[in-house]
């Protein structure tokens, strides 16, 4: 289990953490959303061994990460991130076997494992797996860094805004992807969505934060509520109900 | 690809034995391979094989370290000639030759601590990933160890043209030792195409990579220039070139480099020696000329692709 314990954190002397307590429960998919500043990303850094807090503890079943080397921790968890630049041009396959190098190391031969080639597979990446990456369209280049953070062989994935810049399609198929990871891997998922219905649709469990506080923690219908929206994004709107569950509509 | 490969490098040994066999025998004299007088003799092995080793070894290193730089710093412009890194390996030669003017080890290791102080001046400027300001640094630095090295009065203690066996020597002994090491790490500039962050997230350091890269190019162009003197642009021609050919894959870049850079210098060096025999024309000034057109071909075209990101 993935967990902050009595997390201090600030930034330039202000104070966004206070005494944070919180874990990421296991095998589920947990969706942070909140508005602009409200400390996501923070949360997010701190959770994934990019930040450290000032005071307090992030523990990884009962140790604290900052303890154990950086390559045991990528062992572990994963993270995809909301902006993945790359500098030069590379393959597909190239790209994502790099995703072996907390097990590899830089002597390692990273071809060495066969997971590379399971990835691809389970990605639909084999046809383009010689190609080069900036070659492909928006949805197969997040599925390419997906298949990255996969080949890590995570039990902890964290994808930051990974919808953000593909269209309505891609975003789609990608949270499907994600929930069939999660319900078929047991992969213990944590994503950070802006838009609410689809925290709606595809979480088991929402946190809303707002200004470095958790303001609710539970089921995805029981925090996204029209009370908790206005408070935590000051916008008015209208939960409805449908046979596919809830619906935010707003004004 | 992988044919391609094959067929590449070797085409670039076939024309770099064909190139040493025809600097071997030309030049201000004329000799043949065949029949040789013990001038002849004398000619080749005391006059051309030093240089000839030098320029093969020179050239594979510079192109190794602009392959490097451009890792590193991740601009496909980058290159130790460029960016003053020669420059100020050149400039601490002359101020050690002004004491020890035949100490010719402690020469080249100065070099290559004046490398290193330029090399260290720059990383401060690493956040410009934008080849166009990156080209202003280094052009800047380039100009003030230019300046300073011939305020001192420098005539460029050492060229392609005075190479002896001891300068070659060195050059080979240190070159190839770091040229070996490059080929074993050149995995490692391909994890540099990704951001710091996801290095990081990956359990791996980008600060060691980059700074172990950079050492071995600094090196190379620090032990190059203590032995053949300041050249430029080869370190951005032939890796350019080579992803042309070849495509982007560092492994592969850092063979051709070490091939094609050993061929083309060698190439430049003797036809500057023998297009205006007995005068000669030195290589670098020589790849001024290639080189500076080259370099504005690939700004422009480099221009016209813009940045690449996923």
């Amino acid at each position: 289990m993935l967990s902050l314990e009595q997390v201090n954190f600030s930034y330039q002397n202000q104070q966004i953490f206070n005494e944070l307590t919180l874990a990421i429960a296991d095998n589920k998919i947990t969706t942070i959303v909140g508005p602009n500043g409200s400390g996501k990303s923070t949360l997010f850094k701190l959770l994934t061994r990019g930040i450290r807090p000032n005071t307090g503890r992030v523990l990884l079943d009962g140790k604290d990460i900052w303890k154990i080397s950086s390559r045991e921790f990528a062992q572990r968890v994963a993270l995809v991130h909301q902006k993945n630049e790359l500098f030069d041009e590379i393959k597909v396959r190239d790209l994502i076997k790099m995703g072996r190098l907390p097990y590899q190391g830089l002597m390692g031969n990273l071809d060495e494992s066969k997971k590379t080639d399971e990835i691809l597979a389970a990605l639909e990446l084999n046809s383009v797996k010689d190609k080069l990456v900036s070659e492909l369209s928006g949805g197969q280049q997040q599925r390419v860094w997906l298949g990255l953070s996969l080949a890590q062989e995570p039990e902890y994935l964290f994808l930051d805004e990974p919808t953000t810049y593909l269209d309505l399609h891609f975003q789609v198929q990608f949270l499907q992807l994600i929930k069939k990871l999660n319900r078929e891997n047991g992969l213990t998922i944590c994503m950070i969505l802006h838009d609410l219905n689809q925290a709606l649709r595809y979480s088991d469990q929402v946190i809303l934060v707002k200004d470095g506080e958790i303001e609710s923690k539970g089921l995805p219908e029981e925090v996204l509520t029209q009370d908790n929206i206005r408070d935590a994004f000051g916008i008015d709107c209208h939960v409805i109900e449908t046979e596919r569950g809830p619906i935010i509509e707003q004004f | 690809m992988k044919k391609r490969t094959i067929f590449v490098n070797t085409l670039l040994i076939v024309l770099l034995i064909v190139t040493i066999a025809w600097a071997l025998t030309s030049g201000a004299s004329k000799t043949k391979l065949t029949d040789l007088s013990n001038q002849d003799l004398n000619i080749i092995l005391n006059i051309r094989l030093p240089r000839i080793c030098s320029a093969i070894i020179a050239g594979a290193a510079l192109s190794v370290a602009g392959l490097f730089f451009q890792a590193a710093f991740r601009n496909p412009i980058a290159e130790p000639g460029l960016m003053g890194v020669s420059a100020a390996a050149g400039l601490f030669q002359t101020l050690f030759a002004l004491v020890f003017p035949t100490f010719f080890i402690g020469k080249t290791l100065f070099a290559t601590f004046g490398a290193i102080v330029a090399f260290l001046i720059l990383i401060q400027f690493q956040k410009l990933l934008d080849p166009f300001r990156l080209i202003i640094v280094g052009v800047a630095l380039n100009a003030v160890f230019t300046g300073i090295s011939q305020i001192l009065g420098a005539n460029n203690s050492s060229s392609l043209a005075t190479s002896t066996w001891t300068s070659a020597l060195i050059l080979c002994i240190i070159g190839i030792i770091g040229l070996i090491v490059a080929l074993i790490l050149a995995e490692w500039a391909n994890y540099l195409k990704v951001s710091d962050k996801q290095l990081s997230s990956l359990g791996m350091s980008p600060k060691m990579i980059r700074l172990v890269l950079l050492l071995i190019g600094v090196i190379l162009a620090g032990v190059s220039t203590a032995s053949v003197g300041v050249i430029s642009f080869i370190g951005i021609i032939i890796p350019q070139v080579g992803r042309q050919l070849l495509g982007h894959d560092y492994q592969k870049l850092v063979t051709f480099s070490v091939l094609a850079g050993s061929w083309f210098l060698l190439l430049i060096d003797t036809i500057g020696r023998t297009i205006a025999a007995p005068n000669e024309i030195a290589a670098g000034v020589l790849l001024a000329i290639v080189g500076g057109p080259a370099m504005i071909g690939i700004l422009l075209s480099l221009n016209r692709k813009g940045k690449r990101h996923a």
